[in-house]
């Protein structure tokens, strides 16, 4: 009896405690000082540019559950990275900065609207993330409606344009990257007549892509065949008989990396030889592919938009660093887009002079936007880049593999 | 009202509509998942009505629900009679070719799914208006003669048949009810996310339903109500290092509460006491004091 | 006519995999009076351990073999004590939620801790995936030989276990009635024990041959198996050893089919539209149940 009393207090403080804090509005907001107007530096700030918080807190909804954590494992690796040496360097404007973390879930679109509630709760200046293109689908509507920006750099591109000017994306148009990927490489191999293409269903990323590829083969008057890969495949030789079936030149390979690796040795192990006629999509190179592929990789092309085995020394420390904790050289794009993401915003706090004051907040919001939408000559990992109307101005890069790494870059610039 | 807690009583009530729909045919002992499926077809068609026909949203919601209902027959009937494991790996066999068909057909978007959907005015006060009406019915329905009938078929099937109840009609009547209410909770979830994807009706989910649905307690409603908020709510708030352990939350409480308290942790006695305890406080504050009941006695004689 | 020659043996050495996994899974179901719906992740967990060991010790493939033996079976008999209590009050769908939980926690510490929840391949060397036998495009390689000869071997080992030793007629014995089979003095505990060991050990080699046939494993897996081998177990008949066997051909023979020539993603519509029919049509299963 004791104990079922005991029980029952729990459970009822437990559940008033959960919507409670939900009415205290999620958790650590920006400390604000106590006094507005108290100047504690020294150093003579103007009144309006001096800074309003004690510490910078900016949410970020990040895959922290389900069957893709690690795209999230990695995304938090890099931004507490280049946390760690912007607060070492003093922080944005001198003040620390701080991440808080959500969790979006795994293709869980209930869980992402939860999350950014919780975030534009805490009235951010921006918001980083949502990750997926699911999540920024369910979840960005929510901030655009209440004027915050969100820097969906892991987001594809169709998917952070559909919400333009309220959305930042890392990566270029990919239907422009693709075309160009693809151009290189039929100059590269001329003759072909007709490709096949593995394609992955289920992704609508993906899908955009490989239709802007045939696009660009059937320009150049060169028929394409689609071939489906699903997410769940086991067994990849129907799927290269059904390929070799078709009698293509070539083929393009633009579903999940896993897979193609096996399909390029289920296609050798039918007679296929000539791996210059494969041109793998950008996300192919992943670990799991240079482990199946080994041996098997030689020769064939891939296009990517950046170079995982670039000479850039802020990419060298970050890739060391990788290898320390997860005990291989960084190579997914997740890693630095977390990195340039923080050193975008200390940018463009510093140059907007940025204070944080719960009553500059609607302007702030709109300064902050306007000014990463078209933000010019940002120094980002790579180098030097710019944002044109929140799009990052990458180039394409076509690689070839030797000795199963990229190698020979080629730059295309896109169209 | 802050945002965070507008998202949170919404899915919650939600979840509780879809709980209720799984606690309601497990009453007569069977474990049918088809509601999840049921949802997908209440919030696509909902949905396709509101953004392609341009349906007023209650009408769109009248006109999915009818087809949930209608959809859920045709497993329902053949499914009344089938032994208990029958049903389970059935529906969610249902669940899964649900998606495939909603991944496959191109007038709902592929693998992108629906988006977009407009906002309703209200919503959550139209939610609750439903989930108090669903939870009234099922309420009545526990207390009248077909909800003792149900324990009595949830208890032992052959004594049941024999005391006449035809378990069989009780089977397609259930499984058709939270058919409907399955493509109400859809259209709700549709129009509250404003985005579906035909992966988010799969197993995943069903898992989670599930959790809420054993470790808050089968033989009674309220077990759904009390753990949906909590289940749903706790892994919210917990500090960032804990997040990662959501789902293993989630199944360490299922699996401990099955094994320690198999029915739940909210049944029937533990609402007989609830009851119990109560009465003895709402006496207390708002009762007459034994010295007022003497003064009365004393008047009266 | 090769194309269709080149199918029909990926079918059935996905067919024998899946004979292999519904024969762990009955034997569970049956002696072990629980539903084993974790099974598959177990298998998986030993194709990890498997991995683990061959990164280890550099590729050394009796090490891997035994390794995901013995954590086929260690996991196995982990969860013995976690469904005794169910098992003995009878109720099988109470476990069969428990099983959906153990699942859930294997699915999450795989996509969590294990390899970062990366998908995990393994070398070249254990999946035989050369050519031994080639005709036009339809060739058969050393691993999925292996794969066809080594479910065979299993299975006819098995059904000589159960039908040619005591402890097999235990186990039937314990299938037909567990009160009558403890009222003739068959010690149920070491029976139902024994019965979670054989099927860890059947399941140990089931993730080897799941390793040579489809080369990698990620956190997804167990869960697509598991369905697939619960729609195999149904349309079979639970409990129906026997059955369970040709279903499981069947699957295998469907599912590389529709692969093959459907297009889009219906190979798992395709599976459980079979299970619905036949669950539908007839409940028991195709050929009877046992359970």
């Amino acid at each position: 009896m004791k104990g079922l009393k005991i029980l029952l207090i729990v459970l009822s403080v437990v559940f008033l405690a959960s919507i409670a804090c939900f009415a205290g509005g999620g958790g650590a907001k920006k400390e604000e000082t106590t006094a507005p107007a108290v100047k504690e530096e020294a150093a003579p700030a103007p009144a309006e540019d001096a800074v309003y918080v004690k510490e910078w807190v900016f949410p970020n909804s990040n895959i922290i559950t389900g069957v893709s954590a690690y795209h999230g494992m990695l995304n938090e690796f890099g931004a507490n990275f280049a946390l760690d040496k912007i607060n070492a360097a003093g922080g944005i404007r001198g003040v620390p900065v701080k991440i808080k973390w959500f969790d979006e879930g795994t293709q869980n679109s209930a869980l992402a609207i939860a999350s950014m509630s919780k975030m534009l709760d805490m009235k951010p200046l921006l918001v980083m993330g949502p990750c997926s293109d699911v999540s920024v689908r369910a979840a960005v509507p929510l901030a655009v409606e209440q004027g915050v920006y969100s820097m969906c750099t892991m987001a594809g591109y169709p998917m952070a344009r559909e919400f333009t000017p309220w959305t930042l994306t890392f990566v270029n148009d990919d239907k422009l990257q693709a075309m160009a990927g693809v151009r290189k490489w039929l100059e590269l191999q001329p003759g072909m007549k007709k490709v096949a293409h593995f394609v992955a269903p289920e992704s609508g990323t993906w899908m955009s892509i490989a239709n802007a590829e045939n696009e660009e083969c059937n320009q150049q008057g060169i028929k394409t065949v689609d071939i489906e890969v699903p997410y769940d495949t086991v067994n990849y030789g129907p799927i290269a008989v059904r390929a070799l079936g078709e009698n293509p030149d070539g083929f393009i390979f633009t579903s999940h990396p896993e897979g193609i690796a096996k399909i390029i040795i289920e296609l050798q192990k039918r007679g296929w030889a000539d791996n210059k006629k494969f041109l793998l999509s950008q996300a192919a190179p992943v670990p799991a592919l240079y482990e199946i592929g080994e041996g098997h990789l030689d020769g064939a092309y891939c296009w990517m938009w950046f170079d995982p085995n670039s000479k850039s020394p802020r990419w060298q420390e970050l890739s060391k660093a990788h290898e320390e904790t997860f005990g291989e050289p960084a190579s997914f794009m997740m890693v630095w887009k977390g990195y340039d993401e923080l050193f975008l915003i200390k940018k463009c706090f510093e140059d907007l002079k940025i204070t944080g004051n719960p009553a500059k907040l609607k302007e702030e919001r709109i300064a902050i936007r306007d000014y990463m939408n078209n933000c010019k000559g940002f120094e980002g990992i790579w180098g030097k880049v710019d944002f044109v109307d929140g799009v990052r101005q990458t180039p394409t890069l076509l690689f070839e593999f030797v000795n199963n790494k990229l190698a020979n870059p080629i730059e295309v610039p896109v169209r | 009202m802050s945002l965070s807690i507008y998202y949170f009583l919404q899915l919650c009530a939600i979840f509780i509509m879809l709980g209720w729909c799984l606690y309601l045919v497990y009453r007569i002992g069977q474990l049918n998942n088809a509601p999840i499926a049921i949802m997908a077809i209440g919030a696509y068609l909902s949905s396709y009505a509101v953004l392609h026909w341009g349906w007023p949203f209650l009408l769109a919601l009248v006109f999915a629900v009818v087809c949930g209902a209608v959809f859920s027959l045709i497993p329902a009937l053949g499914l009344g009679r089938a032994p208990s494991f029958a049903m389970v790996i059935a529906t969610i066999a249902l669940i899964f070719i649900m998606q495939t068909i909603f991944r496959n057909l191109p007038w709902f978007g592929g693998a992108l799914g629906l988006f977009g959907i407009p906002k309703v005015k209200n919503l959550l006060l139209v939610t609750y208006i439903f989930l108090v009406a669903i939870g009234i019915l099922i309420y009545r329905f526990d207390h009248s003669r077909f909800g003792r009938a149900a324990e009595m078929i949830f208890i032992d099937r052959d004594i049941a048949s024999t005391l006449g109840i035809n378990i069989y009609m009780y089977s397609v009547i259930l499984q058709v009810s939270t058919g409907a209410i399955g493509a109400l909770a859809g259209v709700l979830y549709a129009f509250t996310i404003r985005t579906i994807i035909p992966s988010y009706f799969g197993f995943s989910f069903l898992l989670a339903i599930t959790c809420f649905i054993f470790v808050g307690g089968y033989t009674t409603m309220w077990g759904v109500i009390f753990f949906t908020p909590i289940l749903w709510g706790i892994p919210l708030i917990l500090p960032q290092s804990m997040a990662v352990f959501r789902n293993l939350i989630y199944g360490f409480s299922l699996m401990v509460i099955l094994l320690i308290r198999p029915e739940g942790v909210i049944d029937k006695n533990m609402l007989r006491f609830i009851r119990l305890k109560s009465g003895v406080v709402f006496k207390k504050l708002f009762g007459r004091s034994q010295k007022t009941v003497d003064k009365r006695l004393k008047e009266v004689m | 006519m090769e194309t269709l020659i080149a199918q029909l043996i990926n079918a059935i050495a996905l067919g024998s995999i899946y004979a292999l996994l519904v024969i762990g899974f009955n034997l569970l179901l049956v002696v072990g009076g629980i539903f084993p719906f974790a099974y598959s992740h177990i298998v998986v967990l030993s194709m990890y351990m498997c991995w683990f060991v061959l990164k280890i010790t550099g590729n050394n493939l009796v090490l891997g073999t035994v390794a995901a033996i013995v954590s086929g079976v260690a996991f196995s008999l982990i969860t013995e004590p976690i469904f005794r209590p169910l098992a003995k009050r009878g109720a099988v769908l109470g476990s069969f939620i428990v099983a959906m939980a153990i699942s859930m926690i294997i699915t999450d510490i795989m996509s969590q801790r294990l390899n970062m929840g990366i998908v995990i391949s393994f070398p070249q060397s254990l999946q035989g995936k050369e050519a031994l036998v080639s005709f036009g495009t339809a060739t058969i390689t050393a691993g999925q030989i292996a794969t066809i000869a080594g479910s065979i071997g299993s299975g006819i080992g098995f059904f000589y276990l159960l039908y040619r030793t005591k402890i097999g007629r235990a186990f039937r014995a314990m299938g037909q009635s567990s009160f009558s089979a403890r009222l003739l003095g068959i010690p149920i505990t070491k029976t139902s024990l024994f019965a979670y060991g054989i099927a860890g050990f059947l399941g140990g080699i089931s993730s080897i041959f799941l390793a040579m046939a489809i080369g990698t494993a990620s956190s997804t897996l167990g869960d697509n198996l598991a369905l697939k081998v619960m729609a195999v177990a149904m349309f079979a008949g639970l409990g129906n050893l026997g059955g369970g066997l040709i279903a499981a051909l069947i699957l295998g023979l469907a599912e590389g089919m529709a692969l093959a020539y459907l297009p889009g993603n219906w190979s798992q519509a395709i599976a459980f539209g079979m299970i619905m029919i036949v669950v539908m049509v007839k409940p028991k299963g195709l050929f009877g149940a046992m359970a």
